[in-house]
């Protein structure tokens, strides 16, 4: 009788248990549909993005949305490897803003919602950097929109300047004549450069071809002039620069270049709208200004790299329609002053570009956002091969190890071939 | 008996076969990675990675490289392993954990480090020699191959001596005292004990050394990556460099699969002839 008993009631517990689990899970399947959607978004700046996110986490919890944004930072060195893996894995982000020069890629390959029609529909892409939203069009469809813009300029050392009577350069000629005085006059270097760092150097070093008239790829994107004489006058004017540069400098990394210059050593670096806050926050005593990339003669005009990330939603992600509203969310005024401006990157939207509560009190900045209106970006879908075959010449040009003709020789033949 | 060695060869053929075959046919594709398919390209990725200059380049150097540092890592690793193992040093315990130290410091603080440690404008160790007037002008360390070759030496020996100097001290302490004391009562010098005992007793922690030494050289990538950048002009990028390049910022899937399929029949190959070169030293 009692293992009869026994058994009813271990019956009733197994049904019991079996019940109470199903109504659980029945009831955790409610729990997950009313929980928030979350938005995977990746970038390699966490105090843009992730304030970005942030502000928009707090907007939709205001309005009592069930959307949120989640922030994954991905080291600058990442970008493609981390990306390429998670399309693999299918574990892409939702919303991903790149450098730019990486998008035309990823656009080539699939990676990104075209969202040509909702950016016909968001009533304000005129107001976006034309050249940036360029880089984002792909095959007559449009794939990726501005998010932050970086351009570059000349930073020198005031207090170096000041002490020695010198006015900043705005020629070539001034250039030369500036960095040898500082060299052969005092314990400084004149300037130094990121040899090793063939992103840096293009950064860099490209609008100077630029203004000097050569192309390293042309409109349409089929050939390149670097090697005609306007491209080997702009590396000349390098060769020559180079000499008043620290010896190590053509196999300098980014390191050794931006220490040089905030360890007080050297007079002039060629630089990218981040160095303000970076330089201000590592070396708070160094008195340093900005001005326009010295132009070869008096009366050209002058050109910056109009450099920068660029954001796309990717072709994995379930939740386009949230995805591009955290998209415009980014691009809106508000956004673009308060987390871009506020923090030392140039806004995206031209209405606030340059005039805006955050530059109007730094006016430096002002000089790189200027440069996002003339300054221009590279279009290639293998852009990186390219700096790899002029990451290879840069240093030997700088060292003397070979003229800048002989250089550009041996590197256009090899970047006509990577355009065809 | 077959269940014993059912897990490992469980992880194996996850881990490493499995990945290996994807791996091996990416290398003759064209492959796009989000479909996870490609176009049969045959030789062609393998023609092209015999044909690209700096691939060639970094086997040279990455070969110069392991037949320079591996002499070196043995000799310090040995030279440690016989210091910490006297036991009338006072103190070799602390000897041990000092050689240990730059083991547990990650590659990349490592190669940060001597990065500054080398840079000819604001870097201690030009200052230091010139400020004792054993140069005039800084050296550029890292401005020519064979500077920054040996630069790189240098940081994988501070680096790697003390790992090494571990697998060898096991080898000695595994060494019975005896043997020592009847060599020595039959007249046997230093040296000779040395040459004759120590040596051949602990020639399996010797060849575990050598291989792992080698194999690990031509595997080198964290510190190159962060001490010379490939420069000058690429003149120091190792084929691990290089094909990370080539793959993740090249884009070039296909040839950098075939690159390491490439890199993997050279540390094969090594590991093997190593393994049957210390097979017959034994056999002697």
């Amino acid at each position: 009788m009692k293992s009869r008993v026994g058994t009813l009631l271990m019956v009733i517990l197994v049904f019991i248990s079996a019940s109470a689990t199903l109504w659980a899970n029945g009831n955790s399947e409610n729990e997950t549909a009313e929980e928030p959607i979350v938005l995977k978004v990746w970038n390699r700046n966490g105090t843009l993005m992730g304030g970005a996110v942030e502000a928009f986490n707090a907007k939709m919890e205001a309005e009592g949305r069930d959307l949120r944004a989640e922030f994954t930072l991905v080291p600058y060195e990442e970008q493609s490897s981390k990306f390429l893996s998670s399309l693999a894995a299918k574990t892409a982000p939702d919303v991903y803003a790149i450098d730019l020069i990486l998008a035309p890629y990823f656009s080539e390959m699939g990676a990104w919602m075209d969202i040509t029609t909702e950016v016909n529909n968001l009533g304000f892409q005129d107001d976006l950097n034309p050249g940036m939203f360029r880089i984002g069009e792909w095959n007559g469809k449009q794939y990726c929109l501005p998010w932050a813009n970086d351009n570059s300029s000349l930073i020198y050392n005031k207090t170096i300047f000041t002490e020695m009577g010198l006015e900043p350069p705005t020629t070539w000629e001034e250039t030369l004549q500036v960095a040898k005085i500082i060299t052969e006059q005092s314990d400084k270097y004149g300037i130094t450069f990121s040899g090793a760092n063939s992103g840096m150097t293009m950064f860099t070093w490209l609008p100077f071809a630029w203004m000097n008239g050569a192309q390293l790829i042309t409109d349409n994107g089929k050939d390149t002039t670097i090697d005609s004489e306007a491209g080997v006058g702009a590396l000349q004017f390098w060769a020559e620069l180079a000499q008043y540069a620290p010896e190590g400098a053509p196999v300098y990394d980014y390191g050794d270049y931006y220490n040089g210059f905030v360890t007080g050593q050297v007079a002039m670096i060629f630089g990218g709208s981040w160095h303000v806050m970076s330089i201000s926050n590592d070396a708070p005593e160094l008195d340093f200004g900005i001005i326009p990339f010295p132009v070869p003669e008096k009366g050209n005009d002058t050109s910056a790299f109009m450099g920068g990330d660029i954001m796309g939603i990717t072709a994995q992600t379930a939740h386009p329609k949230e995805a591009m509203e955290f998209v415009a969310f980014c691009l809106s005024e508000e956004t673009q002053i308060e987390i871009l401006a506020k923090n030392g990157s140039v806004p995206v939207r031209l209405s606030v570009a340059v005039d805006n509560p955050y530059f109007d009190k730094d006016p430096r900045y002002k000089v790189f956002a200027a440069g996002g209106q003339f300054g221009r970006a590279p279009k290639a879908l293998n852009y990186n091969d390219i700096t790899t075959v002029m990451g290879t010449i840069m240093p030997k040009a700088l060292s003397g190890e070979v003229s800048p003709e002989d250089a550009l020789k041996e590197a256009a033949p090899q970047i006509r071939d990577l355009l065809q | 008996m077959y269940l014993f060695v059912t897990p490992s060869v469980i992880l194996s053929i996850s881990f490493f076969v499995i990945p290996f075959l994807h791996n091996l046919i990416i290398s003759f594709c064209n492959w796009n990675i989000i479909t996870n398919n490609g176009k049969f390209l045959g030789l062609e990725n393998y023609i092209r990675i015999f044909t690209d200059k700096i691939f060639l380049s970094s086997i040279l150097t990455t070969t110069q490289y392991t037949i320079f540092v591996v002499p070196f890592l043995l000799f310090f690793g040995l030279l440690f392993a016989l210091i910490v193992n006297d036991s009338n040093l006072r103190g070799n315990s602390l000897f041990q954990m000092i050689y240990f130290i730059p083991w547990v410091i990650p590659w990349l603080t490592a190669g940060l480090i001597w990065r500054f440690l080398y840079n000819d404008l604001y870097g201690p160790l030009n200052y230091l020699l010139i400020h004792f007037r054993f140069i005039e002008k800084p050296i550029l360390f890292l401005s020519t191959k064979m500077t920054a070759m040996a630069s790189v030496i240098l940081v994988c020996i501070w680096k790697t001596a003390g790992y090494n100097m571990v697998i060898l001290l096991a080898g000695l302490k595994s060494i019975p005292e005896q043997v020592y004391e009847a060599a020595a009562i039959d007249g046997a010098s230093g040296w000779k004990r040395f040459i004759s005992i120590t040596i051949p007793l602990i020639r399996s922690s010797i060849a575990l050394m050598v291989i792992m030494a080698v194999v690990g050289s031509y595997l080198a990538f964290d510190h190159f990556w962060i001490v010379t950048r490939g420069a000058p002009s690429h003149e120091t990028e190792t084929i691990l460099t290089w094909l990370y390049q080539t793959s993740f910022f090249r884009f070039r899937l296909g040839e950098g699969a075939a690159m390491s399929v490439v890199l993997l029949a050279i540390t094969g190959i090594f590991a093997v002839i190593q393994v049957r070169a210390f097979n017959l030293l034994k056999l002697k």
